[in-house]
């Protein structure tokens, strides 16, 4: 018999399974190890012609053979994106432990974010239109964004929501929170959720390079990318994915699972502001409303990952944006960015990002902020850069700024039985 | 081109565009059945129409079904060139 979709009402929402590929490696365990030990996964790009980019320099997922994870049938059909999220999802839905065909299935959700990899796939796919005026019957649904969700949805019989939530670099983050709203009130039991991406093709480096938003430092990439930094100079692109597996606290109790965290806030905001450049006031918005969500006060947050991706603007501005939200208790808090170890992986950066919160919860660890190497009088908050510290976690808090003025901001906290007032 | 000349060229565009096996196929043995689909088949009409210099409608693509239904279509635009 199935089980059955809930009566909608309020549910609390944890996270049971994760999985990754991530420049550090593609599990959950080498990823994490990874984080801990201060790697970095940002290495010089040597299979791409980069011979006229000023960035030659990415964090790509090397760890991956797609021959013993798809035919060659399938990769004809998977773009990168699409094969990393099937990855991922794998390993989150076998860590869950959870068997989908026994729910109902249209209670069961299918959001993973992407948001560039569409171009990055379709790039050989339109020089051979440009060569020869031809057109592969494939690319279509190969480059569409929403193929990752799709083919996750395909390959675990997922027949409820099933989209795409593009909002650049804040697209996984949303998507989780998207998640977290239609479990919590009812409408889902069950989601596959994050994100996947890749914005490792020669148009697309050169197109993100033209913006003069990339770190050059070409001659030592694993330091490239610099979160909070003096000397930061610019982002790092890579690729990637993170799925969790989001269910209401019911479904996870009656079947025994592992609990990891409880998703306990969610804030979706819009700077209203500039195309490229990030708001103080849009950050600070979008921080005060997770925590209003969340029902928590400043001073309940234990620790901050940030979006950080190693800009000039964007570090200072989210630093000051913490101190606005949370005045004195910023600097008691530990606010880390671990796009210095795995680059900027767009609309897989969220999830990815989320994930770290939660094991950091799970193992009351944080791992530090990278490539730290000249301080900055206006990002002098506690970026935990003497290596990984053990701190206890009970509420953490996860930001993500996207291109555009998209805020999503998320608050995951330790999970007991017990329910908050 | 002979029949048998056909097929053996068929097979061999079918294996390295659809990268499936083709063995134990005969005429009647349905597309579906051995993994071609859709997509699959749309991608063959384009190497198809390449390589023999012929168009073939979405009508007629439509009406495929077996792999003797591919040799019998292909056959024909040949025959009438």
């Amino acid at each position: 018999m199935l089980i059955k979709k809930h009566k909608l009402g309020f549910h609390r929402v944890v996270i049971t399974g994760l999985g990754v590929a991530s420049p550090l490696g593609c599990s959950v365990n080498k990823f994490w190890s990874g984080l801990l030990e201060g790697k970095s996964g940002v290495r010089s790009i040597m299979d791409l012609d980069l011979s006229r980019c000023r960035t030659r320099i990415g964090a790509q997922v090397v760890d991956y053979d797609a021959s013993q994870h798809f035919t060659a049938k399938e990769l004809q059909r998977l773009s990168r994106s699409s094969q990393l999220a099937l990855v991922a999802a794998t390993e989150a839905v076998g860590d869950a432990g959870i068997n989908l065909a026994l729910y109902e299935p249209t209670s069961v959700g299918s959001m993973i974010g992407s948001s560039i990899g569409g171009f990055t796939a379709g790039e050989p796919f339109f020089r051979q239109y440009f060569d020869d005026g031809t057109a592969d019957p494939f690319i279509v649904p190969v480059v569409m964004n929403n193929a990752p969700a799709s083919n996750v949805s395909i390959r675990f019989g997922i027949k409820g929501l099933l989209v795409n939530i593009d909002a650049a670099c804040a697209s996984s983050a949303h998507a989780i929170g998207y998640a977290f709203n239609l479990i919590r009130f009812g409408v889902l039991q069950v989601a596959l959720v994050g994100g996947a991406d890749s914005a490792l093709s020669p148009a697309v480096l050169q197109a993100w390079s033209s913006l003069r938003v990339l770190s050059e430092r070409n001659e030592n990439p694993a330091e490239g990318c610099r979160p909070f930094s003096g000397d930061r100079d610019g982002i790092v692109l890579g690729e990637g994915a993170g799925i969790l597996i989001l269910e209401s606290e019911s479904s996870a109790i009656n079947r025994k699972a592992k609990i990891y965290a409880e998703v306990t806030g969610y804030a979706a905001t819009s700077d209203s502001y500039s195309l490229v450049q990030p708001s103080l006031k849009g950050m600070s918005e979008a921080m005060q409303s997770a925590l209003i969500n969340a029902n928590l006060a400043p001073e309940q947050i234990d620790y901050i990952n940030a979006h950080a991706t190693g800009t000039t603007w964007n570090d200072k501005t989210e630093t000051a944006a913490i101190k606005n939200v949370f005045g004195e208790h910023a600097y008691k808090t530990p606010v880390v960015g671990i796009k210095g170890a795995i680059g900027h992986s767009i609309a897989a950066s969220g999830a990815i990002e989320l994930m770290s919160c939660v094991l950091s919860i799970h193992k009351n660890i944080v791992p530090p902020t990278i490539n730290l190497k000249v301080p900055d009088p206006e990002c002098d908050l506690d970026y935990v850069t003497e290596g990984k510290r053990v701190c206890e976690i009970t509420h953490a808090m996860s930001n993500s700024f996207a291109f555009g003025g998209s805020n999503a901001v998320l608050v995951v906290s330790q999970y007991t039985p017990e329910r908050r007032s | 081109m002979k029949r048998e000349n056909l097929i053996e060229v068929v097979k061999n565009i079918i294996v390295q565009e659809v990268k499936i096996s083709l063995n134990g196929v005969g005429l009647s043995t349905k597309l579906e059945d051995i993994g071609v689909d859709s997509l699959d088949t749309v991608k063959l009409a384009v190497v198809f129409e390449e390589s023999f210099n012929i168009k073939i409608t979405t009508t007629e693509l439509l009406q495929i079904e077996t792999f003797g239904d591919i040799i019998d279509g292909l056959e024909q635009k040949l025959d009438s060139k």
